[in-house]
This record gives structure tokens, C-alpha cells and sequence, in this order.
């Protein structure tokens, strides 16, 4: 378990650090405490709805531990192939056309990438897992699919505001790093969302933007 | 990225599950985790226990203490002065369904007494409560990272946590009725015509509950 989660922190911080890049190395340094704890504290505030979730679906009986330790590797197998992923992405980041006054150039298509990394290695590691727990347990697939994909699940709703709550992960290059704060917590973003959920639902329904929106989501307002 | 086995303590399906005994009900009384055993690891023998209303009255104190302890933590959470809210809300809405559960049960073919329809719908209940334990720390995250927001509250994510405690122990109510062949015998096939409508009631006054106790609001 403590190899796991050291591989985790690693594994993730190495990502961190790719992704803040995009802004400045300044934020890749940020990123190396905080890509690590957002794994941590999404997992320390699912551990026991992950292990009431294995009883409820499975019916077996688990030990709190097995079931952490299951759930643990979903994230570290996700982080090890992000980490390998990292080198790209530095390169990318350090690459792109960066925002400026005009336009927002690359930076679209850089989030859009990490997107597509994050989906990748999050279904390959949910897959592997699916497909552990085989090894590990006699259930048929549907109960292990609705087992690992019911910690995705949770995993995702507090992820998401965990996130939130330790942005910027990414940060446009126009956004002074000194002028921003290290965690952004509730604070505004550009569209005035103060939470994760607030921001999906902006998305949906976009509300149409202040005229001094650029001037928002620096954690100062 | 290896993935080392974990060997995990599974139920053989070919031995016969032994109701629990008193002394281990009692004993979940001092050791209130043991309690996740009784409604969601061992369901063969829990329902053995309630098949062959072994030690029932024992079982229906465990439930009724798991129930009201494990929905604390969420209470608290919505609000230290209310932390009793979440526990009411669970054993009031069923003390206010039960009956009609067992009549229309009884009067449509289903086999079992008062005392063994307390237990199966006392053990959704604990399931829920036990849910609410877990989902209690998210909610708090939730609290804490969440600053007043038009859209999307606290509150609201309160009342969505709740909404999935409630599914999960809905979903118990159907492994433990439909789930085990001893007692899905004694039940019988007006099960779900009896269940579906029930807990379409029992939705309709826990919502209406939820807003006399002010949960949510």
C-alpha cells in the first residue's frame, strides 16, 4: 500500500509538473504539491464510500483495507500512465503558441490534449482494475464494472471539487503568476462560478460573460 | 504496475449460512463497525436470520441502534444543532410506512410476520444510514470548499448525497427480499408487486418529512 501511494505522489507530481508548464515553470513547481493532493484528498474522502460500495454490490466480505488498496491502485495505475505521458506534454506546453491580448493561440488545443490524456488513462486504469478484480474475486463482469465504475463515479464527484478548490492546475500565460494565488478556493472564476458544479452548470447554460471578465479569476476578487 | 493479489475473504456458495447467534448481535453493540458485516457482508446469514426468525428481537435493537448511530455524523454535518435530523428522518419515514408495507404485503400473498418485515425494511434503512457515514466526509469537503453560490449549494449537494444513501439502501431492500432463495420463498412472487408501490409511498413522505425536519432547506 505505502508503494502504491508513493508511486501515486510521484507518478502524479511528475504530471503536475508537465501540465503547469503551459504557464510558467513557477506553476509547474505548484503543481508538484498539488496534483498529489488532489488525488490524496478525493481518496481519503471516498475511502469508506468505497468500501460500502464494494459490500453493497459485491455482498462479499471485504476488509476495509483490500478495498483501499484496490481503489488506491485505480489512481496509481491512472497517475503512472499520465507520468508517462509527462515528457510529451512538457514538450507541448513549452511549445505552444501562448495566449496573448489577441487571441488565446494554442492554449484550447493544449486542455483539449490533457483532456484526452486524462480519459485515456483513466478508462485504461479503470479497464485494468475491472479486470484485476477477476483475479482477485469470483464475480461475474457486470458486478465488477458496477463496482469500479461506481469508485469512478465518487471518485469524479469529489474530484471535481477538489480540483476546483486547488486551481489553477493549468493557467493562461497572460495571468501574472505572482498575482495569482496558490490555491484559488472559491473564489470566482471568469464567469463568476464558485464551485465546481456551478461551473459545469455555466458551461450547459452559459451565462453571458461580465465586460471586465478578464479581470476575474486570480483569486483576488 | 504490477497488481499483486489481495486475498480477499469471499463466501463459499456451497456452505449453509448460519443465522448470527445473540452473542455476536449483542457484541456488535460495543463494536459498532461490526455492524457493516451484519447488513452488507454476511447478507446470506442475516437473511437466515430473519428466515428463520432467529433472534429476531436482538437483530431488530442492532438495526434500530446501526440505523440512528451511523446517520449522526451526517447530521452534524449539515448543521451541529440538528444532528439528529438525518437519524429521524431514516426511522420516522419507516415508522410511518411499515404498516402499510406488511398489510398490503400480507393481504397480497407475501409470508412474513410484523417482526421479519421490520427486519428486511430496517435493514434498508441501516444500509442508508451507513451510507450517509460515508458520504458524511464528502459533505463536509463539499461545506468547506463551497462559498455561497446561487446555482449550486451546500445544501444541494446535501440533499444529492441523501438521494444516493437512499438509493443504496433501496437497492439492499431488493438483494435482501429478492436476493437470498430461502427468503424470496417465504415472499413469493407478489414481492415486487408489493415493493415498487411501497416505496413509491415511502419516497413521497420521506420528502415530505425531509421538509418538516428542515433538511435540505
Amino acid at each position: 500500500m505505502r508503494r502504491d501511494v508513493a508511486t501515486l505522489v510521484l507518478a502524479s507530481a511528475l504530471y503536475g509538473f508537465s501540465i503547469g508548464c503551459v504557464h510558467s515553470t513557477r506553476f509547474g513547481l505548484h503543481n508538484v504539491l498539488k496534483f498529489p493532493l488532489l488525488f490524496l484528498i478525493t481518496g481519503a474522502a471516498c475511502a469508506v464510500a468505497y468500501f460500502l460500495w464494494a459490500l453493497l454490490i459485491g455482498g462479499a466480505r471485504f476488509r476495509f483495507v483490500d478495498v483501499q488498496r484496490l481503489a488506491m491502485r485505480l489512481y496509481r495505475d491512472a497517475a503512472v500512465l499520465l507520468a508517462a505521458l509527462a515528457p510529451a506534454n512538457w514538450f507541448l506546453a513549452r511549445t505552444i503558441v501562448p495566449p496573448d491580448a489577441t487571441s488565446l493561440h494554442d492554449y484550447p488545443l493544449f486542455l483539449g490534449v490533457n483532456i484526452c490524456f486524462i480519459a485515456v488513462a483513466g478508462g485504461l486504469a479503470l479497464f485494468r482494475q475491472v479486470h484485476a478484480l477477476a483475479q482477485y474475486h469470483p464475480w461475474p463482469l457486470s458486478r465488477r464494472v458496477i463496482t469500479v465504475g461506481g469508485w469512478l463515479a465518487l471518485s469524479l464527484m469529489v474530484g471535481g471539487q477538489a480540483a476546483w478548490t486547488l486551481r489553477p492546475f493549468f493557467g493562461v500565460r497572460s495571468i501574472p503568476g505572482a498575482e495569482t494565488r496558490f490555491f484559488l478556493g472559491s473564489s470566482p472564476d471568469y464567469r463568476g462560478s464558485t464551485n465546481f458544479y456551478e461551473a459545469v452548470y455555466n458551461v450547459v447554460a452559459a451565462a453571458p460573460l461580465a465586460a471586465d471578465y478578464t479581470r476575474h479569476g486570480r483569486g483576488w476578487d | 504496475m504490477t497488481n499483486q493479489p489481495i486475498e480477499l475473504e469471499a463466501n463459499s456458495r456451497d456452505e449453509e449460512a448460519q443465522p448470527f447467534s445473540r452473542q455476536e448481535l449483542r457484541g456488535m453493540l460495543g463494536a459498532p463497525l461490526r455492524m457493516v458485516d451484519l447488513v452488507l457482508g454476511e447478507r446470506r446469514r442475516f437473511a437466515a436470520n430473519v428466515a428463520q426468525e432467529h433472534r429476531l428481537p436482538t437483530l431488530l435493537v442492532v438495526l434500530t441502534v446501526a440505523t440512528a448511530a451511523f446517520a449522526l455524523p451526517f447530521g452534524a454535518v449539515l448543521g451541529p444543532q440538528g444532528f439528529w435530523r438525518i437519524a429521524a428522518l431514516l426511522l420516522g419515514s419507516l415508522a410511518i410506512c411499515i404498516p402499510s408495507l406488511h398489510v398490503f404485503g400480507r393481504y397480497l400473498g407475501i409470508g412474513l410476520s410484523w417482526a421479519q418485515t421490520l427486519a428486511v425494511s430496517l435493514a434498508a434503512a441501516a444500509v442508508t444510514s451507513l451510507f450517509t457515514f460515508a458520504l458524511a466526509p464528502i459533505l463536509g469537503f463539499f461545506r468547506v470548499t463551497m462559498s455561497a453560490s446561487d446555482v449550486v449549494t451546500p445544501q444541494n449537494m446535501a440533499v444529492m448525497l441523501l438521494i444516493c444513501a437512499f438509493a443504496a439502501g433501496i437497492g439492499q431492500l431488493f438483494f435482501v427480499a429478492l436476493g437470498n432463495r430461502a427468503l424470496a420463498r417465504r415472499i413469493g412472487p407478489a414481492a415486487i408487486p408489493v415493493i415498487i408501490p411501497w416505496l413509491v409511498l415511502y419516497v413521497i413522505i420521506t420528502v415530505r418529512l425531509a421538509g418538516v425536519l428542515h433538511i435540505g432547506s
